[in-house]
């Protein structure tokens, strides 16, 4: 059979060509000696792992991401990175376990079963920074501020970053010891934001703290809104003065819309305090996320805290 | 500026009044028109109108900040990315199993059922839960034919008043889900534009309300 159509390449995977190539390399450049001068160490974790070691801590999600294949010599299952992060919790709590702070960079390919939306890429340059060892916000401002950068060197205009804080959620379904099924529905509403449905659930939980939750989106005067929502409750007090803390110091950036949303769920799982997504007008999806992952060094023998950013390159440069 | 995305056909002229109401008018007749994109009477809000299945997967890729779709339409395409923010509750209606007259009694014996419809992922979800495995054949319209000459034992779909049902002699069963019109927007402009998209909400709010 003659194969008139072996230019094709798979679905999702895409070659850069000379135009496109340049800009994407000197963004990288701009963006790496960036973070580099901030001074985070930049590490290159390999492409392929483990299966186990890769998965460890992470979720289901990034599990049906992951390519999958035998190792010849070992029979031992590998994976192909889907996400960097994880790679980069271990090398903290393995290799580097002796210092207290570590601030890590990195830049790579990563794979990914499935594009996360109709016609997306399934091969991403993923560029991001991570700290470990800093309880406090100090540390997710650092972060912040180094995604900022770097979307602004991809010139990204219309800027909006939207903050939110999974503790807050946590702290409510605690309160009623919601958890199992309920749980993940509860998770699925809150998610779409849909009022209706969330009063489908008022039979098998008090719905009220969830319906204020959903109402508290919008600019920064939300974080006050809060407090007076949950004056009593004490973690989320704690979770409202690091958004605060956060807030404060990034309202002096006249260029940044910033956003609170407060019902914000998204990786729940694998987050454990602020999360941090960006926006730009006319792109339906989020340009850069992270957040704080606390947990995530267990499994490797170090809880640590944790937290970082990451960002796709590819995505980054049509910004511009 | 945001962008709205509307359904075609019978939501549409429900939706219009609605509008209208809050104070939101098209500058050209949709129904005569053969434009796609509408101008309204307010310079920070265009329309699309678009067919109602496409409705979620504009709105989706932020092609449409915001969309009226029916919560069936929604449950078809997954509502990832979306945000789910009012039940506008209009053109309410449900969709349900139907069987062929003769049948209404009878249980579901087979091993494997075929059913026909264009709700495949509402059926395939339904009849999973109720430990039932089905074989779904998706049929674009007319879904009433396939029983009467054996290519399904069973159809999933919108009833309104049973009358289509009845003149092809099946009757409605099971509830699969209920539906009417939802209020969806982007999970980014919900970001990016969040006073806007606030402000229509809370306005369309009001107007149910007051009806």
């Amino acid at each position: 059979m003659v194969n008139d159509a072996n230019w094709l390449l798979p679905e999702g995977v895409e070659e850069i060509l000379p135009d496109e190539a340049i800009k994407l390399e000197m963004l990288r450049r701009s963006v790496t000696d960036d973070l580099i001068s901030r001074g985070f160490q930049l590490v290159m974790p390999p492409v392929m792992e483990f299966v186990d070691s890769l998965l460890t801590g992470t979720g289901e999600e990034l599990d049906t991401q992951t390519y999958k294949f035998m190792d010849q010599h070992t029979h031992r299952m590998l994976g192909i990175r889907a996400d960097i992060t994880p790679q980069i919790a271990r090398i903290d709590s393995h290799y580097l376990s002796d210092i207290e702070i570590n601030k890590l960079c990195y830049a790579g390919t990563v794979l990914r079963t499935q594009p996360s939306q109709m016609g997306g890429q399934r091969e991403l340059l993923q560029i991001g920074a991570e700290i470990f060892g800093i309880e406090d916000e100090g540390a997710d401002i650092e972060v912040i501020d180094a995604m900022l950068t770097a979307l602004r060197l991809s010139k990204a205009k219309g800027l909006t970053l939207s903050l939110g804080h999974v503790g807050i959620y946590r702290a409510l379904v605690e309160e009623q010891g919601i958890r199992g099924p309920i749980e993940q529905s509860l998770r699925d509403v809150l998610l779409r934001k849909s009022t209706p449905d969330l009063q489908d659930l008022s039979g098998q939980i008090d719905i009220e703290p969830f319906q204020k939750l959903l109402g508290l989106a919008g600019s920064v005067k939300t974080v006050k809104e809060a407090q007076a929502a949950f004056e009593s409750n004490q973690a989320i007090a704690g979770a409202l003065a690091q958004l605060n803390n956060v807030v404060g110091h990034l309202s002096a950036d006249i260029d940044l819309n910033l956003h609170i949303d407060l019902a914000d769920v998204l990786g729940y799982r694998y987050h454990t305090g602020l999360t941090f997504n960006a926006y730009v007008a006319g792109r339906g999806r989020t340009v850069a996320q992270g957040g704080r992952y606390d947990r995530i060094g267990k499994q490797f023998g170090r809880a640590r805290p944790a937290t970082g950013f990451s960002a796709d390159l590819k995505t980054l440069v049509k910004l511009g | 500026m945001i962008t709205l995305a509307l359904s075609k056909g019978r939501i549409l002229k429900q939706t219009l009044p609605l509008l209208e109401e809050i104070g939101i008018t098209l500058k050209d007749d949709p129904f005569t028109s053969r434009k796609l994109i509408f101008e309204t009477n307010r310079d920070d809000l265009q329309c699309v109108i678009i067919r109602a299945t496409d409705v979620p997967t504009y709105v989706q890729f932020g092609a449409a900040d915001v969309g009226i779709v029916g919560k069936d339409g929604l449950l078809e395409h997954g509502g990832e990315g979306l945000c789910e923010l009012l039940d506008l509750q209009y053109s309410k209606c449900r969709l349900m199993t139907a069987v062929r007259v003769e049948d209404a009694d009878r249980p579901r014996t087979q091993k494997s059922l075929r059913v026909a419809t264009k709700y495949v992922k509402s059926a395939k979800k339904y009849y999973q839960a109720q430990g039932i495995q089905a074989e779904i054949i998706k049929l674009y319209g007319a879904m009433e034919l396939a029983p009467l000459v054996g290519l399904a034992d069973e159809i999933v779909d919108l009833v309104e008043t049973g009358s289509t049902l009845k003149a092809n002699n099946l009757v409605a069963k099971e509830v699969v889900a209920h539906s009417s019109c939802r209020l969806i927007a982007n999970a980014a402009s919900m970001r990016v534009h969040h006073a806007a998209i606030a402000e229509l909400s809370d306005n369309l709010a009001s107007a149910i309300e007051t009806e």
